[in-house]
């Protein structure tokens, strides 16, 4: 039935009428323009948003550029089949937001409310920046932007570049910007020693004390190491150098001849003499590099005189123990003599007769002449 | 998880049985859950064939399937189409299972040439065993061709609909308008079962390669199969296991690279190659549940089919493609529906092979 020829040639006819009427469907000029920032991209598909509406298109455009599409809509709008594509200003209102660019998982502006970028800027981690643009979603795309460099303002919530010397590294990390104590919290794995000079970028935030969290191992920059200076006039973050006795051991660390601040993660004796390079800070100093450079062995007999920190060496004449146990030793090398003070907490018993060898400063007692010692390691008896 | 296999479940259903209402325009509403779009997929798979076969109605997977399966509904054949069609889908994904290793492979080694080369075999394949026809064959590839070029430009929703709806379901529907009814409630299938497992193997395999190649469509791939098919009922077996192992491997190469190969599969979120034995052990529990309720259904709809008398059954089939196709694309669609139903009718009266109507889609493939 179907195979008639008149039949055929009906289709035939017919068959090529649809096709022109088709052809000049598909041939109208196309009417339908939109302009919008291409939000969307993948080799065959992309979205245009003007910030209220958006637009698909069957091609691959590049994402927060803007164009306008010609063509004409279908899905009520939402698709466009598209005849021309041209780059194009913005002829929507655009959206104008401030903040400091902060890519960290995922690219965000920090006002300090963090807001979600479509794609990352061509701008520093960290620097401050004026966009306008549209938001889609939840995310904003730029569309145009300026870079206004780096805060040094300590703002809550917000970025900040910091330059500054490690006070402190362990538990936690310390810096000194030259004027405060900042605290650093630092990424899993990163580690600082104490004395270097460093540039940090992180969020600054107010705790008990100000404290900056840095993100990325990125963000830390090693510049070299602190000023060196003279032990006596080094000031905080500076590292100070010279020689130096102890004075007196303490658990906090080791009281110098030199400083009014403890010396600690260095060991040595009283009378010892050091070479000291450390670092100055609030409340102490710290060790960088110190060694013993002349060990209190090696210091002169001072028992007819001396000053600071002086050995005495001799033989014990008498010795004398009040009932609070405090003790006196007369101690004699046949030409002078003085007196050590014992004092109970020394935990020290010394006999008549025996060789005695003492570390510490000249004082008197009752007006005669006498050692002031400060532990039981500055005395020694017999074999010393 | 289980609430959203049955949704799947549902939702596939619905898709599957209903004429002219393809998966993703469900796809479309907003579903994102892969198992739901996974389930629903897949039972699409399996139920397509019922509206092809009772009402003469394709969709994308199934247009070359229309016109064989129509016939055997009409010659009293109906439910054996259907039960063809729900164990051709069941065994493609049960050969996809061991499948899947090689496919793994294959899924890394593709590139977008091979998709131009396959076309091109297959167009060349089609030529030479037209015999007499080959002239009228390449004017009708032709002129399919120089439709999907012009439709493909236009701004359409559901073109797929109104091509292969034109191309291969109004000319069966119109063929049909003074026959007989569907009919036929014997299930039993008349093949032979190696034969069965055979085709259901070739179709499986087409299947897999369909999915490697964007540009190779399940309906080319029938187009392949028909040339190794015998008769009706091992074409339809090999159509029906390309459609459901098509969608079982774009999901597979879309865990394994992340290609999109299937408008449904484009709306589900990234997943990890890691979860594909979950998936292909979900996939058997669903085409077990599909082969338990699809021919009680199938049977249902066909008595319900029977009772509207034929002759007002197919003109408000045709009634109903063309306000489908208006509600889609208003009058563009309604034109292009009935642009692609003449066509599909010259095909006819012309006596080519109707799978040189893919054309429509192999022509705008290697023109690019």
């Amino acid at each position: 039935m179907v195979r008639l020829p008149r039949l055929r040639v009906v289709l035939v006819v017919l068959v090529i009428a649809s096709f022109l009427g088709l052809y000049w469907v598909s041939s109208i000029p196309q009417e339908d323009s939109f302009t919008g920032v291409c939000v969307y991209s993948s080799p065959g598909f992309s979205i245009l948003s003007n910030g209220s509406t958006s637009v698909g298109v069957s091609e691959g455009l590049d994402v927060g550029k803007v164009y306008r599409v010609y063509g004409r809509f279908y899905r009520n709008g939402e698709r466009m089949k598209v005849s021309r594509i041209e780059r194009a200003s913005p002829t929507f209102p655009l959206v104008e937001v401030e903040g400091y660019y902060w890519p960290s998982r995922g690219f965000y502006i920090l006002t300090p409310e963090r807001v979600k970028l479509g794609y990352p800027l061509k701008s520093p981690k960290g620097s401050r920046v004026l966009l306008k643009g549209i938001f889609h979603g939840s995310r904003f795309y730029p569309v145009e932007y300026s870079v206004e460099g780096f805060s040094r303002e300590f703002i809550d919530g917000l970025p900040l570049l910091l330059e500054g010397v490690v006070l402190q590294s362990g538990e936690r990390t310390v810096l000194w910007n030259g004027s405060t104590e900042v605290i650093l919290y630092l990424p899993y794995g990163i580690r600082l020693k104490p004395g270097k000079r460093v540039r940090i970028l992180g969020i600054a935030r107010r705790y008990s004390k100000p404290a900056l969290l840095v993100d990325s191992e990125e963000d830390v920059v090693i510049l070299g190491n602190a000023k060196l200076r003279g032990i006596e006039s080094a000031r905080i973050g500076e590292i100070g150098v010279g020689n130096c006795t102890v004075v007196s051991k303490k658990r906090s660390g080791l009281k110098l001849d030199c400083s009014d601040k403890v010396l600690k993660s260095a060991d040595g004796r009283v009378g010892d003499e050091f070479a000291i390079k450390a670092l100055v800070r609030k409340g102490s100093i710290l060790c960088i590099s110190c060694g013993v450079v002349r060990p209190r062995e090696e210091l002169p007999n001072s028992i007819c005189g001396g000053n600071g920190i002086v050995r005495v060496h001799g033989t014990v004449e008498w010795v004398r123990v009040y009932k609070n146990g405090f003790g006196l030793a007369n101690v004699s090398n046949g030409d002078c003599w003085l007196l050590l003070k014992l004092r109970k907490s020394l935990n020290v018993s010394l006999n008549a007769n025996e060789s005695v060898t003492a570390y510490g400063e000249f004082t008197t007692y009752r007006g005669l002449p006498a050692l002031e010692i400060n532990s039981g390691e500055d005395v020694c008896s017999g074999r010393c | 998880m289980l609430w959203e296999v049955l949704e799947g479940l549902l939702l596939g259903t619905f898709t599957g049985i209903t004429p002219g209402i393809h998966v993703n325009t469900v796809g479309e509403l907003g579903l994102r859950d892969p198992l739901i779009l996974f389930s629903m997929g897949l039972v699409h798979t399996f139920l397509d064939a019922i509206p092809s076969t009772f009402l003469g109605i394709p969709d994308e997977g199934t247009a070359l399937s229309v016109l064989p399966a129509h016939r055997l509904a009409l010659n009293g054949r109906a439910m054996e189409v259907v039960r063809i069609s729900l164990w051709a889908s069941a065994l493609a994904v049960l050969f996809s299972v061991p499948l899947s290793l090689l496919y793994l492979r294959l899924a890394a080694l593709y590139t977008p040439e091979t998709g131009k080369i396959v076309v091109l075999l297959l167009l060349a394949l089609m030529l030479t065993t037209a015999g007499e026809r080959a002239p009228a064959t390449l004017v009708i590839i032709l002129l399919s061709g120089l439709l999907g070029l012009i439709v493909f430009r236009l701004p359409l929703t559901h073109p797929y609909y109104h091509l292969f709806t034109g191309l291969f379901g109004i000319p069966a529907i119109l063929m049909g308008v003074r026959g007989e009814a569907p009919s036929g409630e014997d299930p039993s299938i008349r093949m032979r079962s190696f034969s069965f497992l055979e085709f259901s193997l070739l179709g499986t395999f087409v299947g897999m390669l369909a999915s490697l190649v964007p540009a190779f469509t399940p309906s080319q791939g029938a187009v392949l199969a028909s040339f190794f098919s015998r008769d009706e009922r091992a074409f339809l077996t090999a159509v029906f296991s390309i459609n459901t192992a098509n969608f079982t491997f774009s999901f597979m190469n879309y865990l394994a690279t992340g290609r999109v190969r299937n408008g449904l599969i484009a709306k589900m979120p990234p997943l990890s190659q890691g979860a594909l034995p979950f998936y292909l052990m979900l996939s058997l529990g669903i085409s077990f549940l599909v082969l338990l309720y699809g021919e009680p259904l199938a049977l249902a709809l066909l008595r319900a089919v029977r009772r509207v008398p034929y002759g007002y059954l197919n003109g408000g089939v045709l009634i109903f493609l063309f306000v489908l196709a208006y509600l889609f694309d208003g009058f563009l669609g309604a034109f292009v529906l009935m642009t692609s139903s003449l066509l599909g009718l010259l095909t006819l009266s012309t006596g080519v092979a109707r799978r040189a109507c893919m054309g429509v889609l192999m022509i705008p493939v290697l023109v690019g």
